[in-house]
């Protein structure tokens, strides 16, 4: 084969490789996208509780660069141990709500109870917490209390949830824009395209339906709230 | 000799390069997160963006390579089946490390 060619299809068939992983990963592409205005306006904390190590390191890769870029202020606390972190966790999460008129609460654990450690702050300071999203399995019964608490709106998951998934598409779709209940639907419908892809490379072991009534999530109280809104 | 087959090695190597990122993923959050090391997590971030970066572009250049230099040097019937064993299991990964890394920076 000439040079020319030979350099055409082996520049070439990368190109295509790299298609193939974003069809297959399943969302659509962010390029030079904008940060929503309001950035100095708001804060996020993200927790993840303790799991193995290629968990941890994984939810680290993914949300903290994110939420560096989309909030004037955000911070991300690993535990070591289950309770590990409280108190610099609640003193991020008082430093923030002082500071910041629009705080969001990513709670990326197993079925937890952080909303204690929220509850002891005072009311005026709890009213500026905007949007909690919880990964925790059995955790969307806490929306009420978490409404009650200040919340404007809260996204949890029913049961035994598999929420990776569906926070893949949540987080880019939110940072990117959508309205809380639009990156919902996307969250939802990606996640169960990719259990039915799991299903059918399992050949059927993976049951789609059942792990899906487990972790399609719900939102709830304002469900039209965007990035850049302010209370 | 080894100039002449040397091509034949590289896209082997190629995929055998793969190794490399699948323990760099294996070990570094062990090494993070495992009780008795010590990597502070601040820097974890900017360290493993730096080590996949590197294993994507490599990998990405190394079967690319390899597959230029098979279709130069040998007739389609040693390229072809050489591309589709060696290179294309490596370009499908270091596709796969530089899609996690540009999702990873918030570029796309």
């Amino acid at each position: 084969m000439s040079p020319g060619r030979a350099l055409a299809v082996s520049a070439l068939l990368p190109c295509l490789f790299y298609v193939a992983v974003v069809a297959a990963a399943g969302d659509r592409l962010f390029p030079c996208s904008r940060v929503a205005p309001g950035r100095e306006d708001r804060a996020a904390l993200a927790i993840r509780d303790d799991v193995i190590p290629f968990y941890k390191w994984g939810t680290l890769l993914f949300t903290k660069r994110y939420l560096q870029k989309h909030y004037g202020a955000s911070w991300y606390f690993t535990q070591a141990a289950r309770g590990d972190g409280k108190e610099e966790f609640r003193s991020a999460l008082k430093h923030a709500l002082e500071t910041y008129p629009v705080v969001d609460l990513f709670l990326l654990a197993h079925t937890n109870k952080y909303i204690r450690w929220v509850e002891p702050l005072p009311e005026a300071l709890r009213r500026r917490i905007r949007f909690v999203y919880n990964t925790g399995c059995h955790n969307k019964p806490q929306a009420e209390d978490w409404l009650a608490l200040g919340a404007d709106a809260y996204i949890g998951h029913p049961g035994e949830s598999q929420s990776p998934y569906f926070y893949f598409f949540l987080l880019r779709h939110w940072l990117h824009g959508a309205t809380l209940a639009e990156a919902l639907e996307v969250g939802n419908r990606g996640m169960e395209t990719k259990f039915r892809q799991l299903e059918w490379v399992s050949c059927g072991r993976f049951k789609a339906d059942a792990v899906l009534r487990g972790s399609l999530a719900s939102c709830f109280g304002n469900t039209e709230l965007r990035l850049g809104d302010l209370p | 000799m080894i100039r002449h087959y040397g091509p034949l090695l590289l896209a082997p190597a190629a995929l055998l390069f793969q190794i490399v990122p699948g323990l760099f993923i294996y070990l570094v959050p062990a090494c993070v997160y495992e009780e008795g090391h010590g990597l502070v997590e601040a820097r974890v971030w900017n360290s493993s963006m730096t080590g996949l970066v590197f294993f994507a572009v490599s990998g990405l250049v190394l079967a690319s390579a390899a597959a230029y230099l098979l279709l130069t040097r040998f007739r389609g019937s040693i390229a072809g089946p050489m591309i589709l064993l060696f290179c294309m299991p490596a370009w499908l990964l270091s596709s796969f490390y530089l899609h996690a890394v540009l999702v990873f920076l918030a570029w796309v």
